[in-house]
């Protein structure tokens, strides 16, 4: 005699006797998908009526399409998560109970079937009212509004497959948590972990590398949040969220959907085969399978206690994001001992366990110990890399603030950093090579104010390229960059006007270059054309000089490529400020053909007759600890001839001497007030004038 | 035919059921006593094919039970506190247990309902416990399956209620193929319908026998006897197994057949001779001690 339960029956009950799930799953689902719809048409159609061309409606409509049903709805990776959450919680709550878990085990059904009923039940609790919401939006509220188009049907029913891929797979990952827990808290818990766990200890790894190992951290960023994205689920959803071409239809990230594909095929046979071979009398206890504590324990306590140590060690820092080490290791230590304790409290829900289990405790205090000692000692030389000279191919470098001698204010996406590294590649490195050594060779201490920011890649000669970042001592990386910068190829690869895409801009600016709230308005140009011309003469130009002449030279005035509404499909462009210098012929002379008056721009100082008052601020103590600063007001006019005779107006920022110590100037002259770092050129009058200050100061408070 | 052999169970290392070797005919009522703890409910799981033994074997009818659907399709298992869904009504578990156990009898279920005066479309939970462990026996009974293993099931029920549920048990026994097995603390609710009674104690079967073998075959006797010798004689005679002397009266329970062992009595002249009604307490509480357990404070 054989089962005559028929699986559609008994999956058929158990929806029934779980009714309020899909329920209230379909009543979430109708608000996300088709009341959003409702609402972004109906405010399409209003837009219409207020005088938007009816030209416009069908993409409008499109996107509300993409926005609402397709993939690019946020809240749909939300609503998965939440649903998977809910959905294994419920079905396989009788897991919890002794009660329950007697009465299913006991009737007539192998294991391997009851798991497909319960696990079909929660899957068709969520799949079915979403499927539902999103066909009464696609073909019911679109039909209404005249939007069930080709386009519309194409990109609703390709994110309806990855909303199910991606639910599937989360869902299956919340099954086998449950599967794997005896208590719906732990099974919660459980979930969450596994849907963190990958992405977590990824972040992690950042972070310990960003501390301990700095010149790898940085190196590090991108590939460690490119694989967290991989290493759940959840996070795979989400990187396929929002793939939108400008279209608006959507661009699958097909590996990853393999990847996701991999991951519901493990998950779900995993919790398949765990469930055959459950024990019955788990129902009430922590955790189906006793073996499981100690593994749990320790691959939990010890990067939560990690982590959370490193947090804490950030946090009771000097705010500068530098890392007390021994901070860490005690808050560590101490997580470690809390950690355990809270998750011995949740399995055996008494703290005599821990007492009882000390020896897993001492394994995860060892481990947590053994980790910070490896990282804080480097055996390895991770942090200390350098690979022999004859084993390089070619090395490139990129110094963020040496932007500032290009440009005010260049903002550069961390894409160009990369991309800058990857063209400026030189075979005579031996200038960034020696600049690396003295980093690797503990000769430069990370964090001094010496130092500046350096990213470097070692192109091997093998092909594999390694990146780093370093803090070496300024005068070295200036150094670097004047000897590098004799080389025209290098120049071409390293300067910013090289990156400049002149179809992204409107128009272009042309200001002094000194700050200020003077009347005087400046130039503008704009047409595609004038700034494709102008672009490219910069281009030229700059690429004509060394960089060690572009940074001692003055700067005569400012072009500000603007972009001023252009849509580019929602990307925001950087407004991009260059210095235009006296050695820029082409440019000069194409302005002027443009019937630009670029004299009037020009301001490369001030003249002492036309200087109403300077109001100076100037450090007056500058140690590692303190940086003390005096604020001065200069009205008479040799004291301010002499200030002006003894400095010059420098460029946005002065790195090379430190922001630090730089005097920095308000002056109010006769057409406005222009604010300005000082460079001090002559530093024995600049001291005499602030003695003569000082004393004319103590004279009148006497 | 149930048969288990040397089965042995543990939780975290504390062993529930030890070696356990018993059978279960059919045609009888097995009733399974002990303490708190014995392992009763784990037998009655294992049987159910919930648990899976740590070792030894259980067969159903020749069948291992473990994962095998055609044994388990034999079974219905009463757990001690039931399985109700939340909302569930005596009519939705009709509905529940026509998909589990595809021979649920609908119409003797009604029947039975209407015998024992439950509303099938009130809520479960508003019932008293006792009306919950009547609907799940009435459930049990209508899945029409072979064995029936009713975990403390009858602890809650009043007298009776216990009556009447030995009633319909008879009944089920003399129309179909029915073998109830009924654990339960409490030896004395299970005296008046179990033929066959299994003693568990510590996770090991103490005693399994027939009860009406053990009434059989032994007699409690009260009598005076003027005679000393006579009496030592007698005493000698018999196959006393336990025996209480107060002042002249003396009180003796004695293996044997009935007739011989009151002749006996009566021939060495006594001045006063009865036959005293013998629980099945003292029946085990006798053959435990016999087989050197101090049983006394252990069952109920």
């Amino acid at each position: 005699m054989t089962s005559k339960i028929s699986l559609r029956k008994m999956i058929r009950n158990e929806l029934r006797q779980n009714a309020w799930l899909p329920a209230l799953i379909s009543v979430a689902a109708l608000f996300l998908y088709p009341v959003c719809y409702l609402l972004m048409l109906q405010s399409t159609r209003r837009d219409v009526y207020n005088g938007m061309p009816k030209s416009e409606m069908a993409g409008q409509n499109l996107r509300a399409v993409s926005a609402v049903l397709g993939n690019g709805n946020p809240l749909t990776i939300a609503a998965v998560l939440i649903a998977a959450v809910i959905a294994a919680g419920v079905v396989f709550s009788f897991l919890d109970s002794r009660e329950k878990s007697d009465f299913y085990q006991s009737l007539t059904l192998k294991r391997e079937k009851a798991f497909l009923v319960h696990y079909l039940v929660g899957w068709f609790s969520a799949v079915v009212p979403y499927l539902a919401a999103v066909l009464i939006s696609l073909f019911g509220i679109g039909a209404v509004y005249g939007n069930v188009t080709a386009d519309a049907v194409r990109i609703t029913f390709s994110s309806i497959a990855i909303d199910i891929l991606g639910f599937s797979a989360v869902y299956s990952f919340c099954v086998l948590a449950m599967v794997l827990a005896g208590r719906i808290l732990v099974g919660i818990l459980l979930m969450i972990c596994y849907l963190l766990y990958g992405p977590a200890l990824s972040v992690l790894l950042y972070g310990m590398t960003s501390v301990f190992f700095p010149s790898v951290g940085g190196a590090v960023t991108n590939s460690t949040v490119r694989l967290s994205l991989w290493l759940s689920p959840f996070t795979l959803l989400i990187q396929n969220a929002g793939l939108l071409d400008t279209e608006g239809a959507f661009v699958p990230h097909v590996l990853s959907l393999v990847v996701l594909a991999v991951y519901l095929a493990g998950a779900f046979l995993a919790a398949y085969l765990l469930y055959r071979r459950r024990p019955s009398e788990a129902a009430g206890n922590a955790l189906s399978f006793p073996g499981m504590e100690k593994i749990l324990k320790t691959a939990v306590t010890v990067p939560a206690a990690v982590g959370a140590g490193m947090m804490l060690g950030v946090l009771s820092g000097d705010g500068t994001g530098e890392v007390s080490i021994p901070f860490v290791v005690v808050f560590t230590l101490l997580l470690a001992f809390i950690f355990n304790g809270i998750l011995e409290f949740i399995i055996h829900v008494d703290l005599k366990s821990i007492r009882k289990h000390w020896r897993s405790l001492a394994v995860t205090v060892a481990l947590c110990s053994g980790i910070l000692v490896f990282f804080a000692a480097d055996p390895f030389r991770i942090d200390r890399w350098l690979p022999a000279e004859e084993k390089i191919g070619a090395m490139a470098v990129y110094v963020p603030v040496s932007m500032d001698d290009f440009g005010s204010s260049i903002q550069q996406p961390d894409i160009y950093e990369r991309s800058t590294l990857e063209k400026s590649f030189t075979e005579n490195f031996e200038p960034v090579y020696q600049a690396v050594r003295s980093y690797t060779e503990g000769t430069e201490s990370s964090g001094s104010e010496n130092t500046t920011s350096v990213q470097v890649a070692f192109r091997m000669k093998s092909g594999r390229v390694h990146y780093r970042y370093y803090e070496i001592s300024t005068s070295e990386v200036s150094d670097m960059l004047d000897s590098l910068g004799k080389d025209e190829t290098w120049r071409e690869g390293y300067y910013p006007a090289n990156y400049l895409d002149p179809s992204r801009y409107t128009d272009v600016s042309l200001e002094r270059w000194i700050s200020g709230d003077y009347e005087q308005k400046g130039e503008s140009l704009s047409g595609s054309e004038n700034i494709r011309m102008l672009a490219a003469c910069i281009r030229r130009d700059m690429n004509r000089l060394s960089y060690q002449e572009l940074r001692e030279e003055t700067p005569l005035f400012l072009a500000v490529f603007e972009n001023n509404g252009k849509d580019l499909n929602g990307i925001y462009v950087e407004n991009q400020s260059f210095y235009i210098y006296p050695e820029f012929s082409e440019t000069l002379q194409y302005l002027k053909s443009q019937g630009v008056d670029t004299e009037k721009l020009e301001k490369t100082g001030f003249s002492a007759d036309q200087v109403i008052k300077i109001d100076l601020s100037t450090s007056v103590a500058d140690t590692e600890e303190e940086s003390l600063y005096r604020d001065y007001m200069l009205t008479e006019t040799k004291q301010i001839a002499d200030l002006l005779a003894c400095t010059k107006p420098d460029k946005a920022s002065a790195w090379r001497v430190g922001t630090e110590g730089q005097p920095y100037a308000s002056v109010t002259c006769q057409d406005g007030e222009y604010w300005t770092n000082l460079q001090i050129t002559d530093q024995k009058r600049y001291d005499a004038l602030l003695q003569s200050l000082e004393e004319q100061e103590d004279q009148t408070n006497a | 035919m149930i048969e288990v052999i040397q089965v042995s169970k543990a939780f975290a290392g504390v062993e529930a059921v030890r070696d356990l070797t018993c059978r279960i005919r059919d045609g009888e009522v097995f009733g399974l006593v002990g303490t708190n703890g014995a392992g009763k409910s784990t037998l009655l799981r294992m049987l159910a094919g919930v648990l899976r033994p740590d070792s030894g074997e259980i067969r159903i009818d020749g069948e291992p039970v473990w994962e095998n659907e055609a044994a388990k399709s034999r079974i219905c298992f009463i757990s001690d506190a039931g399985y109700f869904p939340v909302n569930a009504t005596a009519e939705s578990m009709t509905e529940l247990y026509r998909v589990v156990y595809p021979g649920f009898d609908c119409e003797r279920f009604e029947e039975l309902m209407g015998r024992f005066g439950l509303q099938k479309n009130q809520k479960i939970r508003t019932f008293s416990r006792g009306m919950k462990k009547q609907l799940s026996v009435l459930l049990g009974i209508c899945t029409g399956t072979k064995y029936l293993f009713c975990d403390e099931t009858f602890d809650g029920l009043d007298p009776v209620m216990r009556q009447a549920v030995k009633s319909i048990f008879a009944t089920e026994m003399l129309d179909r193929e029915f073998v109830p097995v009924v654990a339960s603390h409490n030896l004395r609710e299970l005296e008046d319908f179990c033929d066959h009674v299994g003693l568990l104690h510590q996770g090991g079967i103490l005693f399994s026998e027939n009860l009406s073998d053990l009434k059989m075959n032994m007699q409690k006797v009260q009598c005076v006897i003027r005679d000393p010798e006579a009496e030592k004689q007698l005493l000698a005679d018999l196959d006393i197994v336990r025996m209480d002397k107060r002042g002249s009266m003396l009180t003796f329970v004695v293996r044997g057949d009935r007739d011989v062992i009151l002749a006996r009595v009566q021939s060495v002249d006594p001045v006063f001779a009865e036959e005293l009604p013998l629980t099945l307490e003292e029946i085990f509480i006798t053959e435990t001690e016999v087989a050197g357990y101090d049983i006394k404070n252990i069952i109920a």
